[in-house]
C-alpha cells in the first residue's frame, strides 16, 4: 500500500533539495570549482552557523537516527551509550581538532593523510591511512542508503527485487549529480533543510508521543518487561533497562572507543577542515551537544516504540524483518499523514547530507593521497578536483551497487568493522598532532597489529539471535580474547568493545617499536611542520592562500 | 605585501600577545611540536567522569517517571557543554595572530564578509 500523502510530502520537500544542491554550486562562491580547496572544502570559509549544521548533519546521520533507537528497541540500555558517547566526544577533540585545523590551514592539506605525509614525510602510512578512510568510509555511506531505503518501503514503495531499489536509485542518481557540480557546498547548504526538519520532527515526538502512551512510567514498564522476556533464539532476556554485570564494560568502552574514533573519519574531518577559523570550530564544539540532548531523546523512542506495539517491516527484498524500519513505522502509526511525510523527508535528506560528505571525504583520499601520489604525480590543481568529482561519483555507485546486489547486513557488518579499523588510525594522526616521539615504521607496525587482531577478534564473535556463527556484533566476551592461545579472562562472560582492545595492542606496539627504533637510531622521516603551525589562526600570514597551487 | 596589512598584522599580535599573558596561557615551554598548556584545559576531563557507569546504573530515583540510568545522563549533556565552554572562554585567541576583528557572534553570511 503505497501512503500517497506521505510520499507526496516527501516529494515535495526532496525537491526542494534538490534545487538547493543545483543553487549550491553559485553559494559563496570564491573562485572556480577546479580546485580541491573550492570544490571538497567550500573555500574553506564556512563560519560558525554554517559548520553547526554541516558537522551536525555530518555527524548525526540518517543511519544514527535509525539504529539507535533500533537498538533500544532490541537490547535495551546498551543503546543508550550514544548519549555518553556524543557528550565526551567534543571534550575529548577539542584541543587535537583545533591543531589540525592549524596545521592543515598552513600548508594547504585537505585530508588527515595529507597531515600524516607531511608529518612523517613517509608516503607509505599516508597510503595506509588514506586506504582505512576509504574503507571505513564506504559502508557508512551504504548504510545511509539502508536508513533512506527503510523510509521508503514503511511509505509503501517496498517492491521486491531490483524493482524495488528503483526509488532509492532515483534518489542518489539525483545526489550524485548535484554533487558532483557544486562540491561541498550542497550538503552545507541542504543541511539547513534537514537539521531544521529534524528538530522539528523529534521535539514534536518526545512530547506528543509519550503523553499518548500514558507518559515515561508506562513506557518504561512496556519496555521493561517486554525486554525481560525470553528471546526464541536463545532462550534468554534481549536486554533490560538497566545495564547488566556484563555489559557495562562494553557500554563505557563502546561510548569512549565510538568518541574516539569519530573524528579520526575523513568525513568528520571535512567539515572541520572546512571552517574558517579557531574560533568557529570552538564555538562549534559547545554547540554541537544540542545534537547529543536530540539523539538521547530520539534512543527512547526505540522505548515508545515498544509501547506502541510497532511491529518491524518485512524488507521484500530479503525477506526479513528490518528492525531499522522501526522508527518510520512507530511515525507512520501514531502521526497524521502530512506529518508523517515530513518525519520521513527529515530522516531522507538526513541520509543525503551524510552521503554526500562522505563521499567527497573519500574522493578527496583517493585524489590526495592515491592517484596524487602513485598515478599522477604532477597532476595540477584542476586535474585534482576532476579526478575527486569523477571519485565522489564512482563511491556513490560503488555504495548504491552494494545495497542493490549484497545483503544489507552486510553493509552493518562493514560499518561494525570500520569502526574498529578507522581507531587504529589514532596513533598516526592524533597522537602525531602532539609528538613525533612514536616513529613512523612502529606506526606502520601498530597499525597492522591493531588491524588483524581487530579482524580476528570480530571473526570470533558469533550471534545467537541472528544464528551467526562470527562477524556477529562488536561486543567480545572477555572469555573469548585470546593472545596467541593464551586466555587470560577464561571463564569470564563481560563483554568489551573490540575496538577498543585493538587500539590498545596497536599502541603497545607502536611504543615498544618506538623504543627500539630510536634505540637503533633508525631515521624517523622529514617533519614539514614546525610548532607554531599548529596555532596559526585566520589572517596569520602562515596561512596558505586558499585555492593556492597544492605541493606536498 | 602593502603596508597597511603588515601594520594590521603587527597590531593583531600584540594584541594577541596581550590577551595570552592575560589568560595566562603558558607559550613558555614549547617545542617542536608547538605543545601549549592552559590549566584550564584540565576542565575537559570532568565529563569523562560520566563513564563511571557503576554510579548511575539504577532505576531510583524515577523523576517523571524516568530512570535515574536515563536522566542523570541526560544531566550530563549540559556538564559536558559548560566544561567546554569554560575552556572556550578561558583560552579564546591562543591563536597565532587571532585576528582583531570584533568577536560578535557571526551572522550567516559571513562568508561574503570577507
Amino acid at each position: 500500500m503505497i501512503q500517497w500523502v506521505e510520499l507526496s510530502v516527501f516529494v515535495v520537500l526532496f525537491l526542494v533539495v534538490t534545487v538547493m544542491g543545483f543553487i549550491a554550486s553559485r553559494w559563496q562562491r570564491g573562485g572556480g570549482l577546479d580546485h580541491l580547496d573550492e570544490w571538497g572544502l567550500g573555500g574553506r570559509k564556512f563560519g560558525s552557523w554554517i559548520t553547526w549544521f554541516l558537522v551536525g548533519g555530518d555527524l548525526y546521520t540518517a543511519y544514527t537516527f535509525v539504529a539507535v533507537p533500533a537498538l533500544m528497541f532490541g537490547a535495551g540500555a546498551m543503546g543508550f551509550f550514544a548519549l555518553p558517547y556524543t557528550v565526551i566526544l567534543y571534550p575529548i577533540v577539542f584541543l587535537p581538532v583545533l591543531r589540525l585545523w592549524s596545521v592543515s590551514r598552513v600548508h594547504g592539506y585537505v585530508t588527515p593523510a595529507d597531515f600524516v605525509r607531511g608529518r612523517y614525510g613517509s608516503s607509505l602510512l599516508a597510503f595506509l591511512v588514506a586506504v582505512t578512510g576509504i574503507v571505513a568510509t564506504m559502508p557508512y555511506i551504504a548504510l545511509q542508503l539502508v536508513g533512506l531505503e527503510a523510509v521508503l518501503r514503511t511509505m509503501g514503495l517496498n517492491g521486491t527485487g531490483i524493482a524495488g531499489h528503483l526509488p532509492l536509485l532515483v534518489a542518489f542518481v539525483i545526489l550524485a549529480v548535484y554533487t558532483y557540480q557544486s562540491g561541498l557546498r550542497a550538503p552545507a547548504l541542504i543541511a539547513f533543510v534537514k537539521d531544521i526538519l529534524i528538530y522539528l520532527v523529534i521535539l514534536v515526538a518526545v512530547i506528543y508521543l509519550p503523553a499518548k502512551f500514558g507518559g515515561w512510567s508506562d513506557i518504561f514498564g512496556a519496555a521493561s518487561d517486554k525486554l525481560a522476556q525470553p528471546s526464541p533464539a536463545t532462550g534468554k532476556p534481549a536486554g533490560s533497562i538497566l545495564l547488566t554485570g556484563n555489559n557495562q564494560l562494553q557500554y563505557i568502552t563502546l561510548a569512549l572507543g565510538s568518541a574516539l574514533a569519530l573524528f579520526l573519519y575523513p568525513h568528520s574531518l571535512t567539515g572541520v577542515l572546512a571552517s574558517r577559523g579557531r574560533d568557529v570550530l570552538k564555538r562549534n564544539m559547545v554547540a554541537l551537544p544540542a545534537y547529543s540532548l536530540l539523539l538521547g531523546l530520539l534512543a527512547l523512542l526505540g522505548y515508545v516504540a515498544i509501547a506502541a506495539g510497532s511491529k518491524p517491516i518485512t524488507n521484500n527484498a530479503t525477506g526479513r524483518p528490518d528492525t531499522n524500519t522501526i522508527i518510520p513505522v512507530l511515525f507512520d502509526g501514531q502521526f497524521p499523514d502530512w506529518f508523517a511525510g515530513v518525519a520521513f523527508a527529515a530522516i531522507g535528506i538526513g541520509a543525503l547530507v551524510p552521503a554526500a560528505i562522505m563521499s567527497i571525504a573519500a574522493a578527496n583520499l583517493w585524489t590526495r593521497n592515491i592517484y596524487k601520489e602513485y598515478i599522477h604525480r604532477s597532476a595540477t590543481p584542476s586535474q585534482e578536483a576532476r579526478q575527486a568529482k569523477l571519485a565522489s561519483l564512482v563511491v556513490k555507485f560503488g555504495a548504491v551497487a552494494f545495497v542493490l546486489f549484497v545483503d544489507p547486513q552486510f553493509s552493518i557488518d562493514l560499518q561494525l568493522i570500520g569502526g574498529v579499523i578507522i581507531l587504529q588510525t589514532l596513533p598516526a594522526v592524533a597522537i602525531a598532532l602532539y609528538t613525533r616521539w612514536l616513529h613512523r615504521w612502529a606506526l606502520v607496525a601498530g597499525w597492522l597489529v591493531g588491524m588483524a587482531y581487530g579482524m580476528y577478534l570480530l571473526y570470533l564473535i558469533p550471534n545467537p539471535a541472528t544464528g551467526r556463527a562470527h562477524f556477529g556484533g562488536s561486543a567480545l566476551t572477555l572469555d573469548k580474547l585470546t593472545v596467541f592461545g593464551w586466555h587470560p579472562f577464561a571463564g569470564s562472560q563481560v563483554q568489551i568493545y573490540v575496538g577498543f582492545v585493538a587500539l590498545i595492542l596497536n599502541l603497545v606496539v607502536a611504543v615498544v617499536v618506538s623504543a627500539v627504533l630510536h634505540a637503533m637510531k633508525v631515521g624517523n622521516g622529514a617533519d614539514a611542520t614546525q610548532g607554531p603551525d599548529y596555532h596559526a589562526d585566520e589572517h596569520s600570514k602562515r596561512l596558505k592562500p586558499v585555492a593556492d597551487v597544492l605541493t606536498h | 605585501m602593502r603596508a597597511s596589512e603588515a601594520g594590521s598584522w603587527r597590531k593583531a599580535e600584540a594584541q594577541a600577545d596581550r590577551r595570552r599573558s592575560n589568560r595566562g596561557v603558558m607559550a613558555a615551554h614549547e617545542g617542536r611540536s608547538g605543545f601549549r598548556w592552559s590549566p584550564w584545559n584540565l576542565l575537559l576531563l570532568v565529563p569523562l567522569l560520566m563513564l563511571v557507569t557503576p554510579w548511575f546504573n539504577s532505576t531510583d530515583p524515577v523523576v517523571f517517571g524516568m530512570p535515574f540510568f536515563y536522566w542523570s545522563q541526560f544531566l550530563w549533556v549540559p556538564v559536558g557543554v559548560v566544561c567546554v565552554l569554560v575552556v572556550y572562554l578561558r583560552t579564546k585567541g591562543d591563536g597565532e595572530y587571532a585576528p582583531d576583528v570584533d568577536d560578535r557572534v557571526d551572522d550567516l553570511d559571513e562568508g561574503a564578509r570577507r
